[in-house]
């Protein structure tokens, strides 16, 4: 069983937060599709972890046990393409 | 040029740390000339950037009206760069301002960026700032992105000027922005025919904050870059850090943070501390010789190897010939035009040997800006001229 520890996560608009435990061998892109997940929050947007704390985004692949502290303030943050992201009108 | 003995930018000159001759010298692309892209020159304008080159490939339509300040009714139909770089110049006539009509997947080689000193990313899509990310990683030149929405406002600042060690675009990327990119396209590739394009809703609220926030960083204004301590700004020094900043519009809130470098980042693992670059013309073939045969070659998009359809046999290479971007045919090109049946299959490969290369393309250069020739003993990128 590894390791656990609490931090708070929320998202950029800070309309959802939460206290949660997380495992340090989680990665940061689990984090962001829990925090998606539970939160229903889009699913046509993407996303990246910001440790507010420490003021760096997260990669993706990383282990949350190597980016983040215990008691840390995790940001999920909308990453923006803008104008267009597409979608098939139809499958071929 | 003076107006009774005022000089335009003397204002300007009495911000301490305002370099007009610094500004003056420096030279930028700002590659999509929409919403963001006019914003960022009307800045870059205003503040007497000495040189812009304005790269889009597309025409204006009415309702980029509400967006761009430098667009008026009458420009609707008239290609966005034309416009943007006319009006651009007409802001401030002693400044250069180029227009290339194009899709920088098809032209931009990283000799040409390297000629700039800044390159501003105001496109609308990953697949575009995935490749200006890897071209200002290995040109070493300083990019920025800018992106919006209906409320949000993000800018990344990439300073690969002072080192190509730091965080890139890609590095921060979350998995499913491939997925998003995938969902353009086949299996195979093809661009999906009959694609429509869920519209992102954008104001020029979010815009202006992201253009000038894009030129603050691109240009490094300010007593101090704050990635560069006490030394001034036009100074790069080896602490630089990628930035990313989230505003939001709404509340007024922002967040800056520092992007980490990932290890799994395709972008960083390709480009490594050193890049030569040579150049191959096209008119030359390229012949391996057995030693060099056997040499890996990646190319930044995925390039036809042959076509053939499953059902007749009949070689489809007249319809899609060889060495051309696979994404820039539709799935139409599945229909084989002998049998009519919708067979036909494209090989289409990023990664081969150089023999591999030669013997499905005949020597000729594929239709892309650049390859990669990667070798544990050598690492070169090789640059196609005429593409």
């Amino acid at each position: 069983m590894s390791d656990a520890f609490k931090v708070q996560i929320r998202t950029a608009d800070q309309t959802r937060k939460a206290q949660v435990e997380v495992e340090t061998d989680k990665s940061a892109g689990e984090l962001i599709q829990a925090a998606v997940d539970n939160w229903k929050l889009p699913v046509d947007t993407e996303y990246t972890l910001v440790n507010v704390t420490r003021g760096t985004t997260v990669p993706a692949a990383q282990r949350v046990g190597s980016v983040a502290d215990p008691g840390d303030v995790l940001e999920v943050q909308p990453v923006l393409v803008a104008g267009a992201t597409r979608e098939p009108r139809r499958g071929r | 040029m003076t107006d009774f003995g005022v000089q335009r930018h003397d204002r300007h000159r009495l911000i301490g740390w305002f370099d007009a001759d610094r500004l003056a010298a420096t030279r930028v692309a700002v590659i999509g000339a929409g919403a963001i892209g006019n914003e960022v020159c009307k800045n870059l304008a205003l503040l007497g950037t000495g040189r812009i080159t304005v790269f889009d490939h597309d025409r204006i339509e009415r309702h980029n009206l509400t967006r761009s300040a430098l667009f008026r009714d009458a420009d609707v139909g008239r290609h966005k760069a034309d416009v943007v770089a006319q009006r651009t110049a007409e802001l401030d006539p002693s400044i250069a301002v180029d227009a290339v009509r194009g899709d920088v997947l098809e032209v931009l080689r990283p000799s040409d960026v390297a000629r700039f000193d800044v390159v501003f990313c105001c496109v609308d899509n990953f697949e575009a700032r995935l490749r200006l990310n890897e071209l200002a990683l290995i040109a070493g030149v300083d990019l920025v992105n800018g992106a919006i929405d209906a409320r949000h406002a993000s800018v990344e600042h990439f300073p690969f000027s002072q080192g190509r060690r730091l965080g890139c675009y890609e590095c921060g990327l979350p998995p499913s922005a491939y997925q998003r990119i995938a969902q353009r396209y086949s299996c195979g590739w093809l661009r999906r025919a009959g694609l429509i394009e869920r519209k992102v809703p954008t104001t020029i609220v979010t815009s202006g904050v992201a253009g000038a926030l894009m030129v603050s960083w691109g240009l490094r204004m300010g007593p101090s870059a704050p990635d560069a301590g006490e030394r001034p700004a036009s100074t790069p020094g080896p602490d630089a850090a990628a930035r990313r900043a989230l505003i939001d519009t709404v509340t007024g809130r922002s967040q800056v943070s520092t992007v980490l470098r990932s290890d799994a980042c395709p972008a960083c693992s390709l480009v490594r501390d050193e890049v030569t670059v040579i150049d191959w013309p096209a008119a030359h073939p390229l012949v391996p010789t057995p030693a060099s045969a056997a040499l890996r070659v990646r190319l930044p998009e995925e390039v036809v190897f042959g076509a053939r359809c499953e059902s007749c046999g009949f070689d489809a290479r007249g319809s899609v010939p060889l060495g051309s971007r696979v994404r820039s045919h539709t799935t139409d090109v599945r229909r084989c035009p002998r049998c009519g049946e919708e067979a036909v299959a494209v090989d289409g490969r990023d990664a081969a040997n150089l023999g591999e290369l030669h013997r499905a393309l005949g020597g000729h250069p594929p239709s892309v800006p650049y390859l990669w020739i990667d070798d544990p003993r050598i690492s070169f990128c090789v640059e196609v001229n005429d593409v």
